[in-house]
């Protein structure tokens, strides 16, 4: 009977291990997941999305929410430094503007980006 | 001996059997797997539709579309079904009274993915304006993208901006009115200012689905009559803004018929509750004027045909993908 006891555990925990193994390795229902998990590349773009999006409505409430989606730390120095990164890697002008306006409306104004206020 | 061993196999297959199907339940359903880095394929619902219009309003910034199409084409999903939730999308927006320059953005995206509804109509007869101007030119550090641009795969052609552009997206004045302005009251009620139109055919009946265009100097909207009948079928309604001067035209003529229409403060015998004065203005059609040929016989060159030709110029889009 003990022996029997033994028998069955070890099935289950093979089966199991067996189990969870191909279950993950070929998943068939993947969690849907939110901003925060995307890939630093698209968090980049929602930043920049969002920065052209308050750019065309003015709402700042909206834009911060739309921010804390992607979690992590002071939205506005993440849009400001996008915004240098912009510069560096020579993106349009107004693109540049709308991440500075963003990040000035969220108290980050380094001079880098000022000259682009305006743009 | 051998039936023991024989059955203890049997019982260690059936555990692991149990075990595996347990395994996979919780694999596939109790603790699925949950990526990180992953593409907007990935983002929930909720999330996709921020990410469409967010899409969109950039779309509406940038004006490149084949950006915007390249974000579209990270969702991995259907073309019809994304344009169905842009729709669903733009719809959701309008109902909740989310600001204009949003709503034009996300009408056009839609309009561009192939889908227009009677409520996205307003919107995209009037151009998206940005909050600050874009086209200040400045000094720059590197003042020109394109050498780190990435190249086209080939030579293509653009896709047209506005695929279906209206014929009055500018409102552009022209010379020649439709309409009469007949009875131009001031009304003194409690409520919001409003400029509120009727338009009447030669009988007085009122007419609706007539576009009446509502311009100011920063801006211009749409709307059209007959959206409340329980108000007549001719009448249509547009909130006034304070210190701002509208002007009104209707029907296809973008001429304004009414200039200068501002809402000022009404006489009233309580101090403490201002109300502010609505404009109801009513048009009718301008009467037919005698003309020396009474009869006008189409010809092949006024009908319209079922083929349009339409020439592209090639031209290539820079463009930058995240």
């Amino acid at each position: 009977m003990r022996r029997a006891i033994v028998v069955i555990i070890i099935g289950l925990v093979v089966g199991v291990g067996i189990g969870l193994a191909v279950g993950w390795n070929l998943p068939i229902n993947t969690v849907k997941t939110t901003p925060a998990s995307l890939s630093a590349d698209w968090q980049s773009d929602w930043i920049l999305m969002t920065a052209q999006a308050y750019s065309l409505d003015g709402d700042l409430v909206q834009a911060r929410q739309r921010l804390a989606l992607l979690g992590g730390g002071d939205p506005g120095a993440r849009v400001a430094q996008l915004g240098e990164q912009a510069i560096t890697e020579g993106l349009p002008p107004n693109y540049i503007g709308a991440l500075a306006r963003l990040a000035a409306a969220l108290d980050a104004r380094p001079p880098e980006l000022a000259p682009y206020l305006s743009q | 001996m051998t039936v023991g061993r024989s059955h203890t196999f049997v019982v260690f297959l059936i555990s692991a059997m149990v075990g595996l199907i347990g395994g996979l339940i919780v694999a596939w359903f109790v603790s699925p797997v949950e990526y990180t880095s992953v593409e907007p394929s990935e983002l929930r619902p909720e999330f996709r539709s921020t990410y469409l219009q967010l899409v969109a309003a950039s779309y509406a910034f940038e004006n490149d579309w084949t950006r915007a199409d390249f974000r579209l084409k990270a969702l991995r999903d259907d073309p019809k079904v994304i344009a169905r939730q842009v729709v669903e999308v733009t719809e959701r927006s309008i109902a909740e009274g989310r600001p204009a320059p949003i709503l034009r953005a996300l009408s056009k995206f839609s309009d561009r993915l192939g889908v227009r509804t009677a409520a996205m109509i307003v919107y995209l007869a009037t151009p998206v304006p940005t909050v600050v101007p874009v086209a200040t030119p400045t000094p720059l550090p590197s003042p020109s993208p394109s050498p780190t641009l990435p190249p086209l795969p080939s030579p293509t052609f653009a896709p047209p901006d506005t695929p279906t552009p209206l014929p009055t997206f500018t409102p552009t004045p022209t010379p020649q009115p439709m309409h009469l302005l007949i009875a131009q009251d001031r009304v003194c009620e409690p409520g919001p200012p409003q400029i509120r139109v009727v338009v009447e055919d030669e009988q007085g009946k009122g007419m609706p689905g007539v576009e009446v265009w509502v311009i100011w100097e920063n801006g211009a909207d749409r709307f059209v009559t007959g959206l409340k009948p329980d108000k007549g079928n001719g009448y249509g309604d547009f909130d006034m803004q304070l210190g701002i001067a509208y002007a009104i035209a209707v029907g296809e003529s973008t001429l304004p018929l009414v200039t200068d229409l501002k809402t000022e403060p009404c006489p009233s015998s309580d101090p403490a509750q201002t109300i502010y004065a609505s404009w109801q203005l009513t048009f009718r059609p301008v009467p037919p004027t005698p003309t020396p040929t009474p009869s006008v016989t189409p010809t092949s060159s006024s009908t319209p045909t079922a083929t349009t030709t339409v020439t592209v110029t090639p031209s290539f889009t820079a463009t930058r993908k995240p």
